[in-house]
């Protein structure tokens, strides 16, 4: 059963600054110069935005839509979930394009994630801050035990599904070393021309168990955008356009915190997942590729599981043998994902995918692919989750 | 067992779980005055009955492992001499869970094992909570 918005909307570009390990660009005009890129790969200019889909900090949609020169913003809103933020903010406006309140939205986003912790002498310093709700609960709860920032509160949970489950590190060195394979045939990527081995992955020294060094995304400066327009529009602009065919979110309960979860390893995406796929009509069987976002490893074996693609605990059969590399059954993150290209809060991923089914994915490219999915992750587990097709 | 003071400074009920904390000299969590479950960290409607009465009130410690960390690096002062040091997630018999730190080894710690939580007062708004080896 497809529901009245699968199908309404379409991305028609995509722009991307970075991805670099130090720059002398400000947060702001990184996402200034994707949201420019984006706009022109559409073949469209600033006056054709009338909707700012702002990232959940650090930059507001006003300051962009001034900076632009947009003249006439009808429409804004602001889903504050971290990583899981662009997904949510591509769905958020498909569903905007199609209750006819605004035509075309621009949704960037971006940070100085290298930068902001080794300022350089020579640099002005950035005094931009990010801030989330969940901070409350770091501030009280963890950051007082030793536990400073993302990997190690995961590992408060991830821990246990290792343990429990007997998940061994080598499922998490299959996505570390499928991400570095795909990043060799990106010339954007942090990571081209450092291959990883599993054996290399598995000496990578201990952060907080169970991740590793190897299990950890790389530290990024860098912005991307996306232009989403309607169906219709879409058909006249200067690239075949990626329909938005079923989006979901989806959050833990409780959202704000991590320990006292019924179910700590119940992610957002479990939640999500399903009624993404009802949108879109499809099965996760008839993806030909996964942009899955993968801060962690371990992260994105969960997600696999949520998406329906092994049971609990049984990612590490699925992603074995190859099965996620290119010319696997599911290429899994083909431009390097946040482990290996760059973190960009997982707008790459988005990125990444219109590339695919525009067939214009280089020598990363899917054959013939034709339909494929993008997961956003943030915040503490909050789940997003877009199912593209390759228009007409 | 002796610890830095950090810059916590809660608000709200957060603040509230402190003070009671603090001020009974002992860990407290808060209790429903409606249907006597237990929740942490503390809300202004019970999440179970949606009671808005409360009280803070003293639990009885005793707790099992639910998950662990064990950090073998870090960047601040406070915690990079201390490598590798365990982090627990504390299961309490009253229901709730709290990360808690610990003087148990990496080794000597694992998932299901009884331990026994208390609280470190460090000033009226922070304690720490601290599990320890059940006897």
């Amino acid at each position: 059963m497809s529901s009245s918005l699968s199908g309404k909307a379409a991305i028609v570009g995509i722009g991307e600054f970075g991805y670099y390990r130090g720059t002398d660009q400000s947060i702001l005009q990184m996402v200034l110069k994707a949201s420019m890129d984006a706009i022109r790969d559409a073949g469209l200019k600033p006056s054709d935005i009338d909707g700012i889909i702002p990232p959940p900090g650090f930059v507001a949609w006003d300051e962009i839509g001034a900076h632009l020169g947009v003249p006439e913003i009808r429409y804004t809103a602001c889903p504050q979930m971290g990583g899981a933020s662009p997904v949510a903010g591509l769905i958020n406006a498909s569903m905007a394009i199609a209750a006819g309140l605004a035509t075309t939205v621009l949704v960037p986003i971006g940070w100085n994630g290298y930068s902001a912790l080794r300022p350089r002498p020579d640099a002005r310093p950035n005094k931009r801050r990010f801030s989330a709700a969940f901070f409350e609960t770091v501030k009280n709860y963890y950051a007082p035990y030793g536990l400073r920032s993302a990997p190690w509160w995961y590992a408060l949970y991830l821990q246990r599904y290792v343990k429990h489950y007997n998940v061994p590190p080598e499922a998490a060195g299959a996505i570390a070393v499928a991400c570095r394979k795909h990043a060799q045939l990106n010339d954007k990527a942090l990571m081209r021309d450092r291959p990883l081995t599993m054996d290399e992955y598995l000496a990578t020294p201990f952060i907080t168990e169970p991740l590793r060094k190897g299990d950890c995304c790389v530290e990024t400066d860098c912005a991307a955008a996306i232009v989403v327009t309607s169906a219709e529009r879409a058909r006249d602009l200067a690239h075949r356009p990626v329909m938005f065919l079923g989006g979901a979110e989806g959050h833990p309960n409780r959202p704000d915190e991590l320990v006292n979860r019924t179910d700590m390893l119940k992610l957002g995406l479990d939640y999500a997942a399903p009624r993404a796929f009802a949108m879109a009509g499809v099965k996760p069987q008839d993806m030909d590729f996964l942009q899955v976002y993968d801060c962690f490893t371990y992260v994105a074996l969960l997600e696999l599981e949520a998406l329906g693609y092994a049971e609990r605990g049984g990612a590490a059969d699925f992603v074995k043998d190859g099965k996620i590399e290119l010319g696997g059954r599911y290429p899994l993150n083909t431009h390097g994902g946040l482990m290996s290209q760059g973190h960009c809060w997982g707008m790459n991923h988005i990125v990444e995918a219109v590339r695919q089914l525009r067939h214009d994915a280089g020598r990363a490219q899917v054959a013939d692919c034709e339909i494929g999915l993008v997961t956003g992750y943030g915040d503490l587990g909050d789940g997003t989750i877009a199912i593209l097709g390759r228009g007409a | 067992m002796s610890s830095t003071k950090p810059k916590v400074q809660p608000d709200d009920l957060d603040l509230a779980f402190f003070e009671a904390t603090a001020g009974a000299g002992q860990l407290c969590l808060q209790h429903c005055g409606d249907c006597g479950r237990w929740t942490h960290p503390a809300r202004y409607y019970c999440p179970h009955c949606a009671s808005e009465n409360y009280s803070f009130d003293p639990v009885s410690g005793k707790a099992e492992v639910h998950s662990f960390t064990v950090s073998h690096f870090s960047v601040e002062s406070a915690w990079k001499d201390r490598v590798p040091y365990v982090t627990i997630v504390a299961e309490t018999a009253e229901g709730p869970r709290l990360v808690a730190r610990t003087d148990l080894k990496p080794g000597d710690v694992s998932i299901g094992q009884p331990i026994l939580l208390r609280a470190e007062v460090v000033d009226p708004e922070f304690s720490y909570v601290w599990a320890e080896k059940a006897a």
